[in-house]
């Protein structure tokens, strides 16, 4: 009992000092790299998002719906996400929009999220406080000819100490006007993870 | 006599202008290819050489390489094809990039994501890239060990 009584008093010392040494022990932060390769979590990840949009854009970029027309009108409606995760779709279709206006090959049309804030804006250019003659016109705005939509989905098992997940991306092109359908890509993400 | 002495000046000097040899049209000088790809004043030989002008690793990649590099247009687009073979006995991972550059040789693009490929062991995969726009038309692939930790 003495002993162990002794014991416990030579230790003590060591645990507070361990524990001092664990609270002062300070977190590092680095930049890394935006575009890197992302495997912290086999949950969706910016590695999935860089490389769902570029993939769906070269894609749209080279379909005979964009080479030959000249700057096709088209609007982003929602991708719906249809996995077990929450997942920001509307990055997504941002970074999708963002890189096909840069391409300089297709314009935009104010999408039904805009919408509000593009009429605000209108009304606002009627008042009086604005030069009828460079005031933005009520009835000039373009709609689109095409909308872009799509779903994502996931697959994820689990057995024993490994986990597989499993994304698939959806992306078509409508034609607002006839209901057809004039291009569609999709994109595969299988991600594993081992415990150990 | 002094007026046809001036239209005699006159009509000589058409003619000359008129029998004055053109000048000749600078052609402009086509971009060398190899294989389809631009390889501007790069000698290129062989699959080889066009391999050493256009790809690159960050940092070792050890048994996977790049064996077959080709280039085509689409549409106005540059479309690469490129075959990856893994030489090791066990599984690889890596990424790969492409840098897009401008006909002035500066970078034509933000920097592309990395795109993780999954490569069985002694096997090869053939992967397409698309350049994003059309003032990219020339490009450098570049290659990355996505097994080792960072």
């Amino acid at each position: 009992m003495t002993s162990l009584s002794r014991s416990g008093r030579m230790a003590l010392p060591l645990l507070f000092a361990a524990l001092l040494m664990a609270g002062c022990a300070k977190d590092t932060v680095r930049y890394g790299d935006a575009k890197g390769v992302e495997t912290v979590t086999n949950q969706f990840g910016s590695t999935d998002l860089q490389m769902i949009a570029e993939s769906m854009t070269r894609s749209l970029l080279n379909s005979q719906v964009v080479t030959s027309a000249n700057r096709p009108v088209m609007t982003v409606q929602d991708v719906r996400n249809k996995t077990s995760e929450y997942i920001d779709t509307q990055a997504i279709t941002d970074s999708i929009r963002t890189e096909l206006q840069k391409s300089g090959r297709v314009r935009f049309a104010v999408d039904s999220a805009a919408m509000q804030q593009q009429v605000e804006e209108l009304k606002r250019q009627q008042s009086e406080l604005y030069d009828k003659n460079k005031a933005a016109q009520i009835g000039k705005m373009v709609g689109a000819v095409y909308r872009l939509e799509g779903n994502i989905t996931s697959i994820v098992k689990q057995a024993n100490d490994v986990k597989d997940v499993y994304y698939k991306f959806n992306l078509q092109l409508w034609n607002i006007d006839n209901g057809l359908m004039e291009w569609g890509d999709e994109k595969e993400i299988r991600k594993t993870t081992t415990k150990g | 006599m002094k007026r046809i002495a001036m239209l005699s000046v006159m009509f000589a000097l058409a003619v000359l202008t008129g029998c004055a040899s053109k000048p000749t049209p600078v052609v402009p000088q086509s971009p060398q290819v190899a294989h389809g790809c631009p390889v501007g004043n790069a000698r290129v030989g062989s699959v080889e050489d066009l391999i050493a002008a256009k790809v690159q690793t960050a940092g070792a990649v050890e048994n996977v390489k790049v064996n077959e590099i080709q280039c085509t247009m689409q549409n106005d687009l540059l479309r690469i094809d490129f075959t990856l073979a893994n030489n090791a006995t066990t599984v690889r991972r890596v990424a790969y990039r492409f840098d897009w550059i401008d006909r002035n040789g500066l970078k034509a693009w933000n920097d592309d994501s990395w795109k993780p490929v999954y490569l069985y062991e002694q096997s090869r995969q053939t992967i397409v890239g698309l350049a994003p726009a059309a003032t990219a038309v020339d490009f450098r692939l570049v290659l990355l060990d996505a097994d080792k930790k960072r």
